[in-house]
């Protein structure tokens, strides 16, 4: 944009939403003015600019900054090392040590800034040093300073040295509508909050694997195998957590199974580096919204990281402020990933306070209580998975995966009861059924997720499914398809046990509340009438 | 100097000057124009820089004080 065509723009703009800020600078700023206006007229605001007086940064940068006003700064190398300014000449000679401490001290006082705008214009030094390899490392060490604060780096060119000497002005006029267009676009880009929260799920982000279903032995989370990028993830959190991010854990499971792993030493992360393990079957969401209220922080300030789309949705769904990122399922994406995170929670300063964060938000909590608490209505989500849900008969041919997710499945199980290949077999010779069925959406093939035994005399006596599907009504939809069915299941032979808590949930609602251990009689008509609307989330087919 | 190139150098000078549209600057010197002052002047410098893609040095700079003097800078002429 040259002067012409930013004439033009002003003249012509009809107004529009103002753009307050101030533009600082250690040179003279009013040459800018026309250019700024334009800039902002180009994106249909009107800018309405502030500068400081000439040379007056140093001064401005010891002051409290303003939280309502907007700060664009406009830095260049002398702001960092006064000595290094064409306008007072080639100093007579320097002492390093000096020039980086000062360096040091305006880098600190602008991380103390953390809303400001900062913009490195990397101007070439006058030669500062006996040797000139001192100079360009020199030159170096501060653009690294300024890129470490966040700044945006500008091109070098955009030095005028005449212009500068002249009038102070350090952008030539072949730059300075370019320059002053990025000055707007740092002014008028939405200031993100940094988050304070972030809330992990813990199987298969934290670690890898699933604690209830395969132990703390069979979790990995250690820098090796399976669970190396867990723990490159882990390390992440350490490093948020000591710079004042207060974390917290939400998982599908029972509390004292969740805190094993912490217990065992072998994660880099301790219990008492969370807020808070929340380990229950309630919606997440609900659980976080639950957190939030107790912690009395903004649901805006809160991040959500889970690997499992479902759940991703669902917290998104009911709490919109809440930013959800979703943990990847292939190292390709982690550094993305991870960058991400990371973005979330920026820090120019680290405070004691900040160290001291997570601590002081757990004395604040004195235990979080599991209500009875609703998540979000999944199922305009669901419609959207487009899952086709596939029932096998797998009482005749090749039974294996059916027999061992009866055998490996803790939460969604409804008796615990193990059984052998021989006693499924006797079962099916008199007369019994042993069901699976196969998940797909549109994301792809989740396996054979769920298996049902089912007795001549039409009891059920084992029914599980994988937790990799939960929340999506997978099981409503199959024992309601199971209910329509001729000989439909009279009922279930139920058994609490210290993982199947979810299974009992589900019974509750299918069969009314529970009394004890024992058959479990199902009112099947009941049951088709009132999941009807979960067999309508899926293409339902039989193999 | 082409006519359009003149033009806009025209144009340049009556904005940074905040000279009405129709006055004739052709013969406008620094020290007979009020608004010609020191910022004005670094406007004016940048104006021609970025509408010419050139880069002036300071010495020009100091003896660009009239609009015959930039007119024939610009041509690559002597300065005076």
């Amino acid at each position: 944009m040259n002067f012409l065509e930013a004439q033009r723009l002003v003249s012509t703009f009809q107004g529009g939403e103002p753009l307050a800020f101030l533009f600082a600078l250690s040179g003279t700023a009013e040459p800018f003015a026309l250019y700024v206006r334009a800039a902002a007229a180009r994106r249909g605001r009107a800018a309405d600019v502030r500068f400081l007086p000439f040379n007056t940064l140093a001064q401005a940068l010891r002051r409290d900054a303003d939280p309502t006003v907007t700060e664009v700064f406009l830095l260049m190398p002398w702001d960092f090392a006064p000595e290094a300014d064409w306008r007072s000449g080639v100093p007579e000679s320097v002492d390093q040590e000096t020039l980086e401490a000062r360096a040091a001290e305006t880098a600190s006082l602008l991380a103390r800034r953390a809303q400001a705008c900062l913009l490195y214009l990397p101007a070439p030094l006058p030669p500062l040093f006996p040797d000139p390899s001192r100079g360009a490392a020199f030159a170096r060490s501060l653009e690294s300073l300024a890129l470490g604060l966040g700044a945006r780096l500008l091109p070098a060119d955009a030095f005028a040295l005449g212009g500068y000497l002249s009038s102070g002005c350090p952008v030539g006029g072949t730059w300075i509508g370019r320059v002053a267009e990025a000055v707007v676009d740092a002014a008028a880009a939405p200031r993100a909050e940094p988050k304070k929260v972030l809330v992990t799920d813990l199987d298969n982000v934290l670690w890898s694997g699933l604690i209830a279903e395969e132990g703390p032995e069979g979790i990995a989370g250690e820098p090796s195998g399976r669970g190396y990028r867990h723990f490159v993830y882990q390390s992440l959190l350490r490093r948020l957590r000591r710079e004042g991010t207060v974390l917290a854990a939400v998982s599908r499971n029972d509390p004292d199974v969740v805190v094993a792993p912490f217990r065992s030493g072998r994660l880099l992360l301790r219990e008492d580096d969370f807020v808070a393990i929340i380990a229950s079957y309630h919606a997440k969401s609900a659980q976080i919204g639950e957190l939030a209220q107790r912690l009395n922080l903004s649901l805006d300030s809160f991040v959500f990281v889970d690997d499992n789309p479902v759940e991703v949705a669902e917290v998104s769904l009911a709490l919109p402020g809440v930013r959800c990122v979703t943990f990847p399922h292939h190292d390709d994406e982690l550094v993305a990933f991870l960058d991400e995170l990371a973005s979330l929670f920026p820090h120019r300063v680290i405070t004691a306070e900040d160290r001291e964060r997570t601590d002081m938000y757990r004395r604040r909590l004195d235990g979080m209580i599991a209500n009875d608490l609703q998540g979000a209505d999944l199922t305009r989500f669901l419609q959207d998975l487009k899952m086709t849900l596939t029932i096998h008969d797998r009482s005749r041919g090749d039974r294996t995966r059916a027999v061992q997710l009866i055998n490996k499945t803790n939460q969604f199980n409804l008796n615990g009861r193990r059984v052998t290949d021989e006693e499924v077999c006797a079962i099916l010779d008199g007369g019994g059924r042993l069901l699976s069925a196969t998940l797909a959406d549109r994301t792809g093939s989740h396996g054979e997720v769920l298996a049902c035994l089912v007795t001549a005399d039409n009891t059920i006596t084992s029914f599980v499914m994988s937790c990799r599907v939960f929340q999506r009504r997978v099981e409503y939809a199959f024992v309601s398809w199971l209910a329509a069915q001729p000989n439909p299941p009279a009922g279930l032979e139920w058994a609490s046990t210290p993982r199947n808590t979810p299974f009992q949930q589900f019974l509750h609602e299918v069969a009314g509340p529970l009394n004890g251990a024992g058959f479990v009689p199902l009112d099947v008509t009941s049951v088709v009438d009132r999941h009807a609307r979960d067999v309508g989330l899926f293409a339902l087919r039989q193999a | 100097m082409t006519d359009a190139a003149e033009s806009r150098l025209q144009e340049i000078v009556r904005a940074t000057l905040e000279l009405p549209p129709d006055a004739d600057v052709t013969e406008a010197r620094q020290l007979g124009v009020e608004s010609w002052d020191s910022l004005a002047h670094v406007s004016l410098m940048l104006a021609i820089e970025g509408e010419f893609g050139v880069s002036i040095d300071l010495a020009d700079q100091i003896q660009l004080t009239s609009y015959a003097a930039i007119r024939r800078y610009l041509q690559g002429g002597a300065l005076p």
